[in-house]
């Protein structure tokens, strides 16, 4: 079901619509709906952009955010936001799960220098 | 076995890891959520990678576990990787998840948690990979996950401890 939207728009942003909708063949509703469906898809790529760069993980930003984590994977990439890290938790984690026992290893992986 | 959440099931199947982890752990199992978050969603989205991820759940035997709804457990995280973590308390296995939040959470429970560039140290370790395949997968990574230089050169480092 549709529902009517009134609202105030810029007479040059009218004109693009107008122009664009010539261009189709189609009216100037029709812009406007394709327009508003794209860019509430950006939108809400946006909002969890934003809410994973607060500390949301990727996948409670998508849930939130209404978007799949698909699409936020691919969005990350795009935009050359690099995964949030915390490298003393690896350094932990390769520790205890391939060193085990090897306290020569642990040792050696513990003291990778990562002053880059 | 090995319980796999949304995150690190969309990494493996961008990489062609899936093959490898099953070799490495025998068991993989996802919860419905991950299922649907992954497979069905990416699906509706026509993502190419969702629908090869549905063969390769075929072809691997790659379980499904089924979790009931619990409001009690929200921990802050996506609904997979709660699921995945509670899943993975119920059957006593490894949590296989990317996001070190959900990581910390995993932890404060006593659950063993591996990341996918940790199964990737895993697997050359276990001698699962050679060098060349190492290298071939740990390129794929860096491209899929997007990871921070100090994890690229943290992981690059310790292969390299590990190869002696």
């Amino acid at each position: 079901m549709s529902k009517n939207l009134s609202v105030r728009i810029k007479n040059n942003i009218l004109e693009e619509l107008d122009s664009l909708a010539d261009l189709l063949g189609v009216d100037r509703a029709s812009i406007v709906r394709d327009v508003i469906n794209k860019g509430l898809e950006t939108k809400k790529i946006d909002i969890a952009l934003e809410l994973y760069q607060k500390g949301n993980t990727l996948e409670q930003a998508a849930n939130k955010a209404k978007i799949t984590l698909w699409d936020l994977i691919d969005d990350v990439k795009k935009r050359g936001i690099t995964s949030k890290s915390d490298i003393e938790q690896t350094k932990a984690l390769i520790i205890k799960t391939i060193a085990g026992d090897d306290e020569n290893l642990a040792k050696k992986i513990s003291e990778i220098n990562l002053n880059l | 076995m090995i319980k796999i959440d949304a995150s690190s099931f969309i990494y493996s199947i961008k990489m062609d890891w899936i093959s490898v982890l099953k070799e490495l752990y025998e068991e993989l199992i996802i919860t419905t959520s991950v299922y649907h978050e992954v497979i069905s969603s990416g699906k509706r989205r026509g993502k190419p990678d969702a629908f090869i991820g549905e063969k390769l759940i075929k072809k691997h035997d790659i379980q499904i576990h089924e979790r009931e709804k619990n409001p009690e457990a929200e921990m802050g995280l996506g609904e997979g990787e709660t699921d995945t973590i509670l899943n993975s308390i119920e059957l006593n296995c490894v949590g296989l998840m990317e996001d070190k939040k959900a990581i910390r959470i995993a932890e404060s429970f006593d659950l063993e948690v591996l990341s996918v560039p940790i199964s990737l140290l895993h697997a050359y370790k276990k001698k699962k990979i050679n060098d060349e395949e190492f290298e071939k997968f740990y390129q794929k990574w860096i491209i899929v996950a997007s990871p921070c230089y100090e994890d690229i050169f943290l992981i690059e480092k310790a292969k390299e401890v590990i190869s002696g």
